[in-house]
């Protein structure tokens, strides 16, 4: 494996396109501790499709990418995850790679244990492809725990290229990254969706130009 | 491999990196084991009250690990990640309970003879407790964690809940667990009936834990 770099990395990971699909959301309001945070969102992401959520802080942004993929239910509105041959479903649930604020690394498990873990439970790249393409080759046999929050974020970002679902959700996805990381990560992402998949992003507006993006600013209740 | 099976491979390393997660409850086993054999004098005849006290010490550690079995993956973000997949996450939970319930009873089991001394125990009753407590700690386990998982959805207040939930399902278990070190016998009606509240605590809790952890983050 060569030494990951900014705009080769993922798009050098041979694997074969995602199938057809389309995340459907219609007039979704979100809540928040029993408060509706934001509402009236609407959207339709295909292959390909890049967005990014803008909004205040506290306006509803990972609110919404957690009702998009299950962990919790809207208030009112309509999502639907459709896919050929199956029944379309009320979330991306299963179908979605999830990159939370927390990055949900075990502090005892090596980034090459966690990444090998969760190879067992998606089709994407093999774990050190993974961890190459976001620059994390030194630190394959590190302990979660004694890696820095930049390094930590970006094995939560090589965790999604191992799962290899076709949409990522991503909450502040270049939080702690240093340029190089950002630039690794804009790599991953711009590979998946030459892949055709797509990309959900909670941002602060400091998110790349990503061909195809579209900016969706969240409406505060 | 198999996902679930990864999971059980990964839950068992988990276990034996992360000993200081749990190995707080068989060492409470021991303190409290001796302790009281020193509190209470060493002229007391300990026969009926050795292993009443034992299974109290083996209730209360099992209680003691249940309450945080699942904390570090709800903070560090793993049991998100876990709900987001399309797999059993009642399974998931259930490695972990597994593999956790097996290291700190063969924990026990290993402090178990040096309680059974501190007590004056016979041969007999020492066999017989040692297999009430194999019989008996998972169910024990089980529905402490079930209760600590209930309580996780109540913030604040929740860490008091779980052992106000469990102790109503832990007793039984006790006082069977009693009944079996007691007698002395090897599977006799005590000890088939824990392990009937360990079996249908393997089949109920779980899923419990997995409702009750996805309720509470949502």
């Amino acid at each position: 494996m060569h030494a990951a770099h900014p705009g080769a990395s993922t798009n050098a990971i041979n694997l074969p396109s995602y199938g057809d699909f389309a995340l459907r959301v219609e007039g979704l309001a979100v809540s928040r501790g029993g408060v509706t945070v934001t509402h009236g969102v609407s959207f339709d992401l295909g292959p390909g499709g890049w967005l990014e959520l803008r909004g205040p802080n506290g306006g509803g942004k990972t609110s919404l990418l957690r009702c998009l993929a299950g962990l919790s239910a809207p208030e009112s509105g309509r999502i639907a995850w459709e896919e050929p041959d199956m029944p379309p479903a009320k979330s991306a649930r299963g179908r979605c790679a999830w990159l939370g604020h927390l990055d949900g690394l075990q502090a005892q498990f090596t980034v090459g244990e966690t990444l090998s873990l969760w190879a067992k439970a998606g089709d994407g790249a093999d774990a050190e492809t993974a961890a190459a393409a976001l620059g994390l080759q030194r630190f394959v046999d590190t302990p979660a725990r004694r890696l820095s929050a930049g390094w930590r974020r970006r094995a939560g970002l090589a965790r999604l290229i191992v799962l290899g679902r076709p949409l990522w959700l991503l909450d502040e996805p270049f939080a702690n990254l240093d340029d190089r990381g950002v630039g690794l990560a804009e790599a991953a992402i711009a590979g998946h969706l030459a892949r055709g998949g797509a990309a959900i992003a909670a941002t602060h507006g400091a998110a790349p130009a990503l061909e195809g993006g579209r900016i969706l600013r969240l409406e505060t209740a | 491999m198999s996902w679930n099976a990864a999971l059980l491979r990964h839950e068992a390393v988990s276990a034996l990196r992360g000993a200081a997660g749990w190995a707080f409850a068989p060492v409470f086993f021991l303190l409290f084991c001796t302790m009281s054999a020193f509190a209470m004098g060493s002229d007391r005849d300990f026969s009926t009250l050795g292993p009443a006290l034992i299974w109290l010490a083996a209730i209360f550690s099992m209680l003691l690990a249940a309450q945080s079995i699942f904390r570090d993956d709800i903070e560090n973000g793993f049991l998100d990640q876990l709900m987001v997949e399309d797999r059993s996450l009642a399974m998931a939970l259930g490695a972990r309970l597994f593999a956790r319930w097996l290291a700190i009873t063969v924990m026990l089991l290993l402090a178990l003879p040096i309680a059974a001394a501190a007590f004056g125990l016979s041969w007999p009753v020492l066999a017989a407790t040692g297999i009430s407590l194999v019989l008996g700690t998972p169910g024990a386990l089980l529905y402490a964690a079930a209760g600590a998982s209930i309580s996780t959805g109540a913030r604040g207040a929740g860490e008091v809940l779980g052992p106000l939930i469990a102790g109503p399902l832990l007793t039984p278990v006790m006082i069977f667990g009693v009944g079996a070190a007691q007698s002395g016998a090897v599977f006799g009606a005590d000890a088939k009936a824990l392990l009937a509240a360990s079996l249908f605590a393997a089949a109920v809790c779980p899923p419990t834990c997995a409702a009750a952890l996805r309720a509470a983050n949502s």
